[in-house]
């Protein structure tokens, strides 16, 4: 599939809002079967990080992966970073390097053509990546959907998010806001987010109602960023600095969310309990996440544009940029191996028969009782959430299946929900009647439980 | 000793629609078969699930059979995937049997595209060092 968006960007739209409106515009199974290449003017303005952050989301659209050609951008990223290749080898690569794009007038399975134009700061409001929508937009009314495995689908999303058809985005209160995870904490992302708050003035301050955390995407990037002072900008405002991790992307710490409470996050999902049990995420750009945490709403960050925000920054003190090659080790070779130390085993691994034994069971015929689900787009964090992905062996996972819709949040016990059910305990069959089984992240566990 | 991974709660079988595609192929990588019937077929079936009858799913002959009479469901499937899924071939097994041929690609790659070995590669796999863990016991 090819995604073209030609054109000029709006002012205070970023690569985030690109791919959230793209993943809007096709679903979450609109890449399935299918490797996206981005193309067009936008991305090739787009910086490596952007680029990044587009990529990062193509599986929530349902590809495979995300490809922008490399070019001179590209080059310029790569170029003196510790592994990569020098002297000759580099001028041979970058060589190589330039062959790798797409034939002029090749054919794509499918084709998307998206103006520039069309998008602006995005927010989602429901319960999967496509539910977006634009800032000056509303929560939709689900009695206005006449698909009726959609509208049963928005009906349960609006459930959970606590929301009311028709409220205006910019209505929506929120408690926290994280920005991270590895769709959007780079260096970039975090000299974005201190542009509003400097734009919004040197008494600008988280709300009141609001805990806001900014967790950079690496030591590195931590580094760089202390470098550059603009901790020092996020903890005047009230920000919470912290060190690099996974923090509240998937509430697998002790960063989560408790059940009902609402955070404006820089993440790429925002499946039921995601961020822990119950908690309700709404995803947008570090600009906007920045924006939401000062004003204590969803809000749109184009009100940090223009003549006075310019003034305000140009009050502030100037930031310095560091260079981030200050912060990576020298170009050094890793030590050559040991021959000594290892027996190395001959170079053809002695080959498994053809009936090798394998730890894979056969599957020939299953009969037994089938348990039915009526959901679409069942996600992975729903087959089994992310508590429970700490281990690497692929049993002792059968209490974790659905553990969201089998066990009750507040009381601990077993809902009436139909694995929970004589004779579905002992299904051996999943009939599921809604589309996209399966969607979300890749964790292997998912099979495993069931 | 052999071990077989069977299938946790012991759903070996998933019927619906259509499937997201990182999601099926670890399926099946699992000795797990991800069937995809028109949504139509899928609420029959979900019919005769919610009345606790049993399906049977033949991957042999492809067809989903009902208890009540009502004909079969027919379904199509990668015949490479069947394959394994019917011996239960395990896709590393698969892969080394190849070995020769990824000695050969392996040379080609470090002549064609030197750097992507990587600094101080001699050729030789890197031996990793045997540590004693002495690390506590770490959970959150």
């Amino acid at each position: 599939m090819r995604i073209t968006v030609d054109g000029d960007l709006h002012e205070g739209v970023t690569s985030k809002d690109v791919i959230l409106h793209i993943i809007g515009v096709i679903g979450t199974a609109g890449g399935t079967g299918s490797v996206i290449e981005y193309a067009g003017s936008v991305f090739r303005d787009f910086s490596m990080e952007a680029r990044m952050s587009v990529c990062n989301m193509s599986i929530e659209a349902g590809a495979r992966a995300g490809m922008v050609a490399p070019d001179d951008v590209t080059f310029n990223y790569l170029r003196g970073r510790p592994l990569s290749p020098k002297g000759e080898e580099w001028d041979r690569a970058v060589a190589y390097w330039r062959t790798l794009k797409s034939d002029e007038g090749a054919k794509f399975d499918s084709e998307v053509i998206i103006p520039a134009s069309d998008i602006i700061p995005t927010v989602t409001w429901g319960t999967s990546p496509q539910d977006v929508a634009p800032i000056t937009g509303s929560v939709p009314d689900p009695s206005k959907i006449s698909d009726p495995a959609k509208r049963a689908s928005a009906e349960r999303s609006l459930a959970y998010m606590g929301l009311q058809p028709n409220t205006p985005m910019q209505e929506i209160k929120i408690d926290k806001v994280f920005i991270g995870s590895c769709t959007n904490s780079r260096i970039e992302d975090l000299r974005s987010a201190v542009k509003v708050i400097l734009a919004a003035g040197p008494e600008a301050k988280v709300a009141p109602n609001v805990v806001a955390m900014v967790v950079p995407g690496s030591g590195i990037i931590k580094q760089h960023a202390e470098a550059e002072g603009l901790d020092i900008i996020f903890k005047r405002a009230g920000f919470d600095w912290r060190e690099a991790g996974c923090s509240m992307c998937l509430g697998m710490n002790p960063d989560q969310l408790s059940p009902g409470e609402r955070c404006a996050s820089t993440s790429n999902r925002n499946f039921e309990g995601r961020q822990g049990s119950g908690g309700r995420t709404h995803l947008l750009s570090p600009a906007m996440a920045a924006a939401a945490a000062l004003d204590g709403r969803i809000t749109d960050v184009r009100k940090f544009l223009g003549t006075v925000a310019a003034a305000n920054i140009a009050a502030a003190p100037a930031l310095k940029t560091a260079n981030v090659f200050d912060f990576m080790d020298e170009p050094a070779a890793s030590p050559a191996p040991d021959v000594t130390q290892s027996a190395q085993a001959d170079s053809s691994p002695s080959l498994p028969p053809a009936s090798s034994p394998s730890s894979v069971e056969k599957f020939v015929i299953v009969k037994g009782i089938a348990a039915p689900l009526h959901i679409e787009n069942v996600d992975t964090d729903m087959i089994i959430p992310k508590q429970f992905l700490k281990t690497l062996k692929r049993t002792g996972l059968a209490g974790a299946l659905f553990y969201t819709l089998r066990k009750n949040p507040h009381t601990g016990e077993d809902t009436d929900f139909v694995l929970n059910r004589t004779p579905y305990n002992e299904a051996k069959i999943l009939v599921c009647t809604g589309k996209n089984f399966g969607c979300g992240s890749s964790r292997e566990h998912a099979p495993w439980s069931l | 000793m052999l071990i077989v991974y069977r299938n946790d709660f012991g759903i070996r079988c998933v019927i619906a629609p259509s499937f997201a595609e990182i999601f099926r192929s670890n399926s099946m990588q699992n000795g797990m078969l991800p069937v995809v019937i028109p949504q139509e077929k899928c609420k029959d079936l979900a019919k005769d699930a919610e009345l606790g009858l049993d399906l049977e799913v033949d991957l042999e002959k492809q067809e989903v059979r009902r208890m009540n009479g009502k004909p079969p469901i027919p379904f199509t499937i990668d015949p490479f995937r069947r394959h394994c899924l019917l011996n239960g071939l395990d896709d590393i097994a698969l892969t080394m049997q190849r070995g020769a041929t990824i000695e050969v690609f392996e040379q080609r790659r470090t002549e064609m595209w030197p750097w992507l070995n990587g600094f101080g590669y001699q050729g030789n796999k890197v031996p990793v060092a045997s540590i004693k863990s002495t690390a506590r016991k770490t959970d959150w």
